[in-house]
């Protein structure tokens, strides 16, 4: 391989692990405002966005990427010294490491399109960095450590994040214990272990030290000094059964004189009688162990490994398929008490294996959508910025499980309707203000799983859509006739019509042109549907509505004409026979009267241009439905549910609408999977 | 499947050996009694032809689908794509599967002749049209034991449904 090859190729795997890594930044720092509102950081989240931050430094250093390196090392920096307590986290700071995360995500885009840093100007950030630094912190510190009744030797070799741990918990008012603690040599590391789980469990171990009392040579003796809000039986409770003593740590009522003012830690750390061992012991806590553990439990797979599985299974599925066919056809021969009903039952076991194999893999591709919404949630906090309006990102339902390419296709969409939401829908704050609303403007992002179906909503408490000026908008557009009728639903239908936009001054943000057209493209693309409520004045909401997962579906098999096709179950809500006389032809459109509502009619024979079947022939109709729309689609036969692998019908047919992909049944034979979505949609467009 | 060639090992191919007589290997096909030819980097496998299933909505030379070891792969009926009459297909219809960036195509051709091997240089630019087909459809000429064969410019034949 080629120097250049190998230097893309290395690229290729920081860029992927890089991404990573920003991500889980993204989120973490989403946690820390939260938490900052509430002031109830945790040091853990803290300490969680600096490793990252030093391991993407160490990470990018190694291949030379200067820029990433040294913005890393700044933030990382800057992390050092909340961590400490030195720099306070407050808004400002916040900004700063948002500011900073969106130049790295920014710099690791280049790196990954062009393999350089290209146009990476990390100095406003870094100097924003550095004015932050040079800030001290607001608030002295009240409590000192020789306030504290600790031994002066245990004080002497707390690291200076320990030290700050111990007064930050002081200061929050958090009793202090000394966990005075006698393991047997051969078990110490599982026992320390163990009473380190149970104290977090019910606070903050701040340190762990062996301690010097070396009365018995098969015993190890460890101090665990911890914070915990809950009284001392709580502390007590937790490490029953243990060979443990609990000491509550109190204050004295003056300083002692040799250890106020502060010692500068690393300097007592030296100058401590303690051996190294107790430095390694202290820096190799539990936490660090925790961190391993975590890195160790989780394998990251190329999607493309997964793609081919699911190809195998796919592959499975088929041969089963081929082989209960056949047990079938033997029982008819020779009836099910010879080796035709062995093999049935064989292939029945088969089959429920490979229902689970099939789980397995799809559970595999399966992640949380949280992980888009947190992106949007940067975006909302920069756009708002630049709006000058007031927003309230609120997300729910973020652990609801999607197929990961899914997720990975709906960033956009979602991104496009937030930004619409914030551009078109929320008011400035004086406008909602005069119309009575609160100033803060509240956007809304919920998934849930409805049966196979994953429905995500956007919804806003703007201003609402206003279909007096959508219409005047598609007049003048041309779209539709000033005469016609339209209800509310058609004039919403026409927002997503390509380059449609009421908003006179189009902003650089929602742009003119690519609109919500693309947004309904993409959702399309993804077997789904988008809908559109709104109230003038009172708020918006988009809906979409999903399948679960685009790999494995149970379809209907139907016949039209000499064709069989397959449409995806979760898309029907009911197949009937059809009769001639159950059909009315209204404005020139077929529709059937089912039950007490009007159905609108698609011949598949029609679209598809196949001959229609004789007038006496019987007929069925499949109603599908997405979201709110219905359509029945009238075929010649049923033929009976298969669970089928969508395959792509790849890029020859890009332009052929209607057409979902293609599967193979058990005999070899390719069927197209109708594109229910699209179905829909070219039926209300007729 | 006799008939069935596996070329995977595309860079093991003779005819891509550099050197000053460098040549060229070509799988040689009939349609409406003209020799035709693809470079034999381009083709993954021969197939008989089996059931086709018809996709609605596309030009009439675009055959279908097939499924082929589990990939599905468009299927173009060569003749008609070229603008030449389309036939009934006989006993001697293949279809040749080629390669379509990361996917695969069939053509269906009315018979396999042979594979040649000549001269890059012998190799000339198509006229402007051969009997009823565009140039854009061409990649050259060339005469292998006295028959024209016509090179055809795959990219463009397998192109997407418009």
């Amino acid at each position: 391989m080629s120097a250049e090859g190998r230097d893309q190729a290395s690229f290729g795997e920081f860029v992927i692990e890089a991404e990573e890594l920003l991500e889980a930044l993204g989120d973490r720092l989403v946690q820390l405002e939260r938490a900052t509102e509430e002031d109830a950081v945790s040091p853990e989240t803290i300490n969680d966005v600096f490793r990252s931050m030093h391991t993407l430094k160490g990470l990018s250093g190694m291949l030379g990427l200067k820029g990433i390196s040294d913005l890393s090392h700044s933030l990382e920096n800057l992390l050092d010294k909340v961590r400490l307590g030195k720099v306070k986290l407050h808004q400002g700071t916040l900004d700063v490491l948002y500011a900073g995360m969106e130049m790295l995500a920014k710099i690791v885009g280049s790196v990954g399109r062009t393999g350089t840093e290209e146009g990476a100007d990390i100095r406003p950030v870094a100097r924003r960095i550095q004015q932050l630094l040079e800030e001290k912190s607001g608030e002295r510190q009240e409590v000192t450590l020789g306030n504290l009744d600790l031994d002066p030797r245990i004080i002497g070799t707390l690291t200076e994040y320990e030290e700050h741990r111990l007064l930050e918990n002081v200061r929050t008012g958090r009793a202090l214990y000394r966990v005075e603690a006698r393991f047997s040599f051969e078990t110490f590391d599982k026992d320390l272990g163990a009473v380190s789980e149970r104290l977090k469990a019910i606070g903050e171990v701040i340190s762990t030290l062996p301690s010097s009392d070396e009365s018995s040579p098969d015993t190890i003796n460890f101090d665990l000094v911890c914070g915990c809000a809950s009284g001392r039986e709580s502390v007590e409770a937790a490490v029953a059964g243990f060979p443990a003593k609990v000491h509550p740590v109190g204050r004295r009522a003056a300083a002692a004189p040799a250890l106020s003012p502060l010692p500068e830690s690393a300097a007592a750390r030296d100058l401590a009688p303690s051996s190294a061992a107790s430095t390694a012991a202290a820096e190799a806590s539990p936490e660090v162990a925790l961190t391993l553990r975590s890195l160790s439990d989780t394998v990251r797979v190329d999607i493309r490994k997964l793609d081919s599985l699911m190809n195998i299974v796919g592959e499975l599925v088929i041969n089963k398929t081929t082989i209960i066919q056949i047990s079938r056809d033997l029982i008819a021969q020779t009836g099910s008490a010879g080796t035709g009903g062995d093999l049935q039952k064989a292939a029945r076991n088969l089959e429920r294996n490979l229902r689970q194999l099939q789980q397995g893999v799809i559970n595999s591709r399966m992640v949380p959508i949280g992980q888009v919404f947190a992106r949007l949630n940067r975006v909302v906090r920069k756009l708002s910025q630049e709006f000058g309006k007031k927003i309230d990102l609120r997300v729910r339902g973020e652990e609801t499980e999607l197929d990961k390419l899914m997720v990975e296709d709906l960033a956009d969409p979602l991104l496009h309707l937030v930004r619409n939401s914030l551009d078109h829908g929320i008011e400035q704050p004086e406008v909602r203000e005069r119309a009575g609303k609160p100033a803060q403007g509240v956007i809304e992002l919920r998934a849930e799983q409805r049966g196979n179906h994953i429905v995500i909503e956007i919804e806003d408490d703007g201003g609402g859509i206003d279909l007096a000026r959508v219409r005047a908008t598609a007049v003048r557009k041309g779209l539709i006739d000033d005469a016609a009728a339209t209800d509310e639903r058609q004039l919403l239908d026409l927002l997503f019509l390509p380059s449609f936009s009421t908003k006179d001054a189009a902003s650089q943000v929602s742009g003119r042109g690519v609109g919500l057209d693309v947004v309904k493209t993409n959702v399309a693309k993804l077997g789904g549907m988008i809908d559109t409520e709104t109230e003038l004045g009172v708020g918006t909401r988009f809906t979409i509505t999903l399948p679960i997962t685009l790999a494995i579906i149970q379809a209907l098999l139907v016949g039209v004409g000499e064709e069989i096709y397959a449409i995806p179950l979760n898309a029907i809500l009911e197949s009937n026979r059809l009769l001639a006389s159950q059909i009315r032809t209204v404005e020139k459109r077929e529709v059937a009267r089912l039950r007490e509502s009007t159905l609108p009619l698609l011949r598949i024979a029609d679209i598809f241009g196949l001959p229609r079947a004789a007038e006496n022939q019987k007929m069925f109709v499949v109603v599908v439905g997405l979201a709110e729309k219905r359509l029945g689609l009238v075929v010649d036969s049923l033929r009976g549910q298969q669970e089928v692998v969508i395959k792509s019908v790849g890029s020859v047919f890009r332009n052929t609408p209607g057409i979902a992909g293609a599967t193979e049944l058990g005999d070899k034979r390719a069927v197209l999977v109708l594109d229910v979505g699209a179905l829909i949609d070219e039926a209300t467009r007729r | 499947m006799a008939e069935t060639r596996e070329s995977d090992d595309r860079t093991a191919a003779p005819g891509s050996a550099p050197g000053s007589d460098t040549q060229v290997e070509l799988l040689g096909f009939m349609l409406a009694d003209e020799h035709y030819a693809l470079d034999i980097l381009e083709i993954k496998e021969i197939v008989r032809l089996h059931a086709i299933t018809p996709v609605p909505r596309t030009p009439p030379w675009i055959k279908g689908i097939v499924t082929l070891r589990g990939v599905i792969v468009p299927i173009f009926d060569l003749r008609g794509r070229l603008g030449l009459a389309e036939i009934e297909h006989g006993p001697e219809t293949r279809i040749v599967i080629v390669y379509r960036g990361e996917e695969f195509a069939g053509l269906i051709v009315d018979r396999i002749t042979q594979v040649m091997r000549l001269p890059v240089e012998s190799i000339e630019p198509p006229p402007q049209t051969i009997g009823q087909v565009e140039a854009e459809y061409l990649r050259g000429v060339a005469r292998f034991r006295d028959q024209l064969v016509i090179l055809l410019n795959l990219a463009r034949v397998v192109e997407a449904v418009p």
